[in-house]
């Protein structure tokens, strides 16, 4: 018999359930994912692949903010570059690299210097330059001082020409069709403001010119856990959440967006380091304010590929900037939880991510603490803890095993099942240092935020590995 | 078993979140075996098809090759019941590519083995058993239909028009255009209502299929249709280039709120260079939305007169550089390239973005043309 006190054992089914809270939350997206999934598929099954060039898609302007890129910018281009889209522009900007960015670029794409005066429609650092390439007629590139990535993209909201912007990472590259895809929730609705597709782990793939041409797992293990960690965050919560109107995220490394709707909210913050998901809750705050009807989609097929940091220290520092991200959001956009007409973001979306995303760090802390002091006290036996950590491991399996079929439906075929087996594998793992990493990192990066440290972007060292 | 039982023993006197704890640890353990049991099923079917599929390819793309060259292979492979489905794949492939000089060949082929009968146990339900996929082997024999056009076949593509399916729905309803089969427009029109979320699809589909027919069949009732259907509509007469078509669309730019519709209106109509459009579409200049105003610079480049480069030289000192571009572009094509014409507007622009957006557009154009 448990020696526990009533406060403890309330102490206890607390946790458990707070864990199967969250755990029933994330299961409920994963049911709405699976049958949006499946009308998406539906759909997709009666286009044919030519009735995705109508002919009545906007103009876009595909923005690359570009820090110390010299390694990936070139392939990442010639990636952009063989989009099948009709009508297209390029801006490359060059946010004051310190490497060889900018000659890398004039050179390869003999670029020259074009007199251009931009509208300032949102604040940037001073610009330098602009140059023209005298091969390629729709590429620009911006040099400018260093101000941040969000000031780059200001940059070239400011430069650019079409009534949408693509904002991807320098780092990633994009299948053909993912440009024509993301853009199809503007052509349904005029409510569509933003629309993001999935973002996948790069490691293990490859790519040449431009183009991925094989798909593969990464080897090393920190790529591994984070590929687990993509697949989840992206095959069915973001799926979940735009289907019930409550996406609140669209990822950096790729997402389009309507240039109006974001120089109404104001471009992108500066002063915050989680820039996407901060413009994301202000679009929705100002357009809330405005009155006027907004809507937010993801498109899950759309795939952008992108390089996951193998290094711990990098990776650290990522995840600590992300987690401060999601702080400084929050806090910056309080005032949209449980405002009028705020909808599925304002009453289930934003309580959600506070309670079950920027919270859960600090219940994960305080339940290893209590269960060390449970069994420092003699209070419970290690079988007692082994049985709630292992409840704890299986539902977090379970969740990643449906994104694995959620991942095998909509791609069938795409991972060889030794990697799918593998995946399981690493998934349960992950429940053995790479969570408690996680969650150390996190609890620092709100620290860092609470704080009012000077936060910065780190060095991002790129391999570079899987481009050639 | 030993360390179940030990297991269950060991909970009989603790509190209830820990046997809660137990038996949804084990509960969970069963769903992800399921799961991981459900995805390796998906993944060896997919194989399975995959393989019966490169089988009955290779052992068969001699003979389609020779057929498609006007000739007879002196034998066939053997051909299973079992892999009938999948070589109507194959066959209706080979059919679709086929040179119609040398069609019949491949026609002759599927009555000798006896295709037909492959369509009818396909589409209708319980006669065979089909694995793995089987609407989209439906789809298939559905689109078959268009070459084996039989009695029995075309009443099976009635029946398959009233299946839940979309996917079905909207084969048996582009086939049953294509052929223009008895009563083929009352199954388009009940489909669209029938799913009406997927009817610009359904409508699109079927209306490529079907030609401008079928656009003068939708018409009384694009009101009542989803408003995408409309923007259907419009980019498949744009396509048919049927100007009977005009006077329904510049009735509708008249009764028109949508801002996406009136943009595709006036592309629509200037494409199908609608007689006396220039009128109409001059005061949608000033209107409040952007697209708008592109579409109607742009018309008005194809459509207007000189007379219209004073209604457009406003435009080029919009805050969007697109709109300056398309007005541009218009004026430029208004002036015939004349860049003596084209200089003296320069001049009389006070606005600097219009002076160079001008001469942007020009130098493209001539460029272009030259």
């Amino acid at each position: 018999m448990l020696n526990l006190t009533s406060i403890e054992q309330l102490i206890i089914s607390a946790f458990i359930g707070y864990v199967v809270l969250c755990s029933g939350g994330y299961m409920i997206l994963n049911f709405i994912a699976f049958d949006s999934l499946r009308h998406h598929l539906r759909q997709q099954r009666t286009h044919e692949d030519e009735s995705l060039y109508s002919g009545l898609e906007p103009p876009i302007c595909v923005i690359v903010p570009a820090y110390n890129e010299g390694k990936t910018i070139i392939a990442s281009l010639r990636s952009i570059l063989q989009l099948n889209y009709p009508k297209i522009e390029i801006v490359v900007v060059n946010d004051g690299s310190s490497d060889n960015t900018l000659e890398i670029m004039k050179s390869y794409f003999d670029m020259e210097a074009f007199p251009e005066a931009p509208r300032i429609s949102v604040p940037c650092a001073p610009i330098r330059g602009v140059y023209l390439s005298r091969r390629i007629d729709n590429l620009r590139l911006v040099d400018k001082e260093n101000g941040g990535k969000a000031d780059a993209i200001n940059a070239g909201i400011n430069l650019s020409r079409s009534p949408l912007f693509c904002c991807i990472d320098a780092d990633s590259v994009l299948e053909p069709s993912s440009l024509l895809r993301v853009v199809q929730p503007f052509l349904s609705s005029s409510e569509v403001v933003a629309t993001g597709g999935t973002v996948r782990v790069a490691n293990g793939c490859k790519v040449k010119n431009g183009h991925l041409i094989s798909r593969g797992i990464p080897k090393n293990p920190l790529a591994l856990f984070q590929l687990v960690e993509y697949l989840r965050a992206f095959l069915f919560g973001r799926i979940g959440w735009s289907r019930i109107r409550g996406l609140l995220i669209i990822s950096g490394a790729f997402g389009v967006f309507k240039k109006r709707a974001v120089i109404q909210a104001g471009g992108y913050a500066k002063d915050t380091i989680g820039e996407d998901m901060e413009l994301i809750l202000r679009m929705y705050r100002t357009l809330n304010k405005a009155g006027e009807k907004h809507r937010i989609e993801f498109v899950p097929d759309p795939v952008c590929w992108t390089e996951a940091p193998e290094d711990l220290k990098v990776f650290a520092s990522q995840r600590k900037r992300w987690h401060r991200g999601l702080s400084e959001s929050l806090y910056t956009n309080r005032e949209l939880m449980f405002s009028r007409g705020s909808g599925t973001v304002g009453w289930v979306s934003y309580p959600f991510f506070l309670i079950f995303e920027w919270f859960s760090p600090f219940v994960e802390f305080a339940g290893y603490l209590f269960s060390i002091y449970l069994l420092v006290m003699g209070k419970a036996s290690f079988i007692d803890a082994a049985i709630i950590f292992s409840f704890a491991v299986m539902l977090s399996v379970l969740l990643s095993t449906i994104s694995f079929l959620l991942d095998e439906i909509t791609f069938p075929g795409g991972t060889r099942i030794r990697s799918v087996m593998l995946m399981v594998v690493v998934s349960f793992l992950e429940c053995f240092g790479y969570r408690q990493l996680n969650m150390i990192y996190k609890m620092q990066g709100t620290y860092a935020w609470f704080a009012n440290k000077k936060h910065d972007w780190g060095v991002m060292t790129r391999s570079g590995n899987w481009q050639n | 078993m030993t360390l179940y039982t030990d297991l269950t023993i060991y909970l009989q006197d603790k509190p209830e979140f820990l046997q809660f704890a137990f038996w949804g640890t084990l509960v969970l353990t069963l769903f992800v075996i399921l799961a991981l049991g459900y995805l390796i099923v998906f993944r060896l079917n997919f194989h399975f098809t995959r393989y019966r599929q490169r089988r009955v390819e290779e052992e068969w793309a001699d003979s389609f090759r020779i057929l498609r060259e006007g000739e007879e292979p002196s034998t066939y492979p053997i051909l299973s019941r079992a892999d009938k489905p999948v070589f109507l794949e194959h066959w209706l492939k080979h059919r679709e590519l086929a040179n119609p000089e040398f069609a019949h060949l491949l026609d002759l082929l599927a009555h000798r083995v006896a295709l037909r009968n492959t369509i009818l146990d396909i589409l209708n339900p319980g006669r065979i058993e089909i694995l793995p996929s089987r609407v989209w082997l439906q789809g298939i024999a559905i689109a078959a239909v268009e070459f084996i056009n039989r009695k029995e076949t075309r009443s099976a593509l009635l029946q398959m028009s009233d299946s839940d399916n979309l996917f079905l729905v909207v084969q048996s309803c582009t086939v049953m255009a294509k052929l223009r089969i008895k009563g083929f427009e009352k199954k388009i029109i009940q489909s669209l209502f029938r799913f009406p979320a997927d009817a610009p699809e359904i409508f699109a589909r079927v209306s490529r299929a079907g030609g401008s027919d079928v656009l003068h069949v939708m018409q009384p009732f694009l009101d009542l249709l989803p408003h995408h259907t409309v923007m259907n509509f419009l980019s498949l007469a744009e396509e048919s280039s049927d100007n009977s078509l005009v006077p329904i669309l510049l009735q509708r730019l008249r009764t028109a709120w949508s801002n996406e519709e009136i943009a595709a209106l006036i592309r629509t109509l200037s494409r199908l260079e609608a007689p006396g459009l220039r009128d109409e579409i001059v005061p949608f200049l000033k209107y409040p939305d952007l697209y708008v105003r592109i579409q109607t610079a742009k018309a008005l480049g194809r459509v207007g007169t000189e007379a219209d480069i004073e209604h457009l030289k406003p435009l080029l000192s919009d805050k969007d550089w697109w709109l300056r571009y398309r007005a541009a572009r218009a004026i430029c094509k208004l002036c015939a390239l004349d860049w003596e014409n084209l200089e003296n507007l320069r001049n009389s622009l006070s606005d600097q973005f219009a002076r160079d957006i001008i001469k942007h557009a020009y130098e493209e154009m001539d460029w272009c043309s030259t």
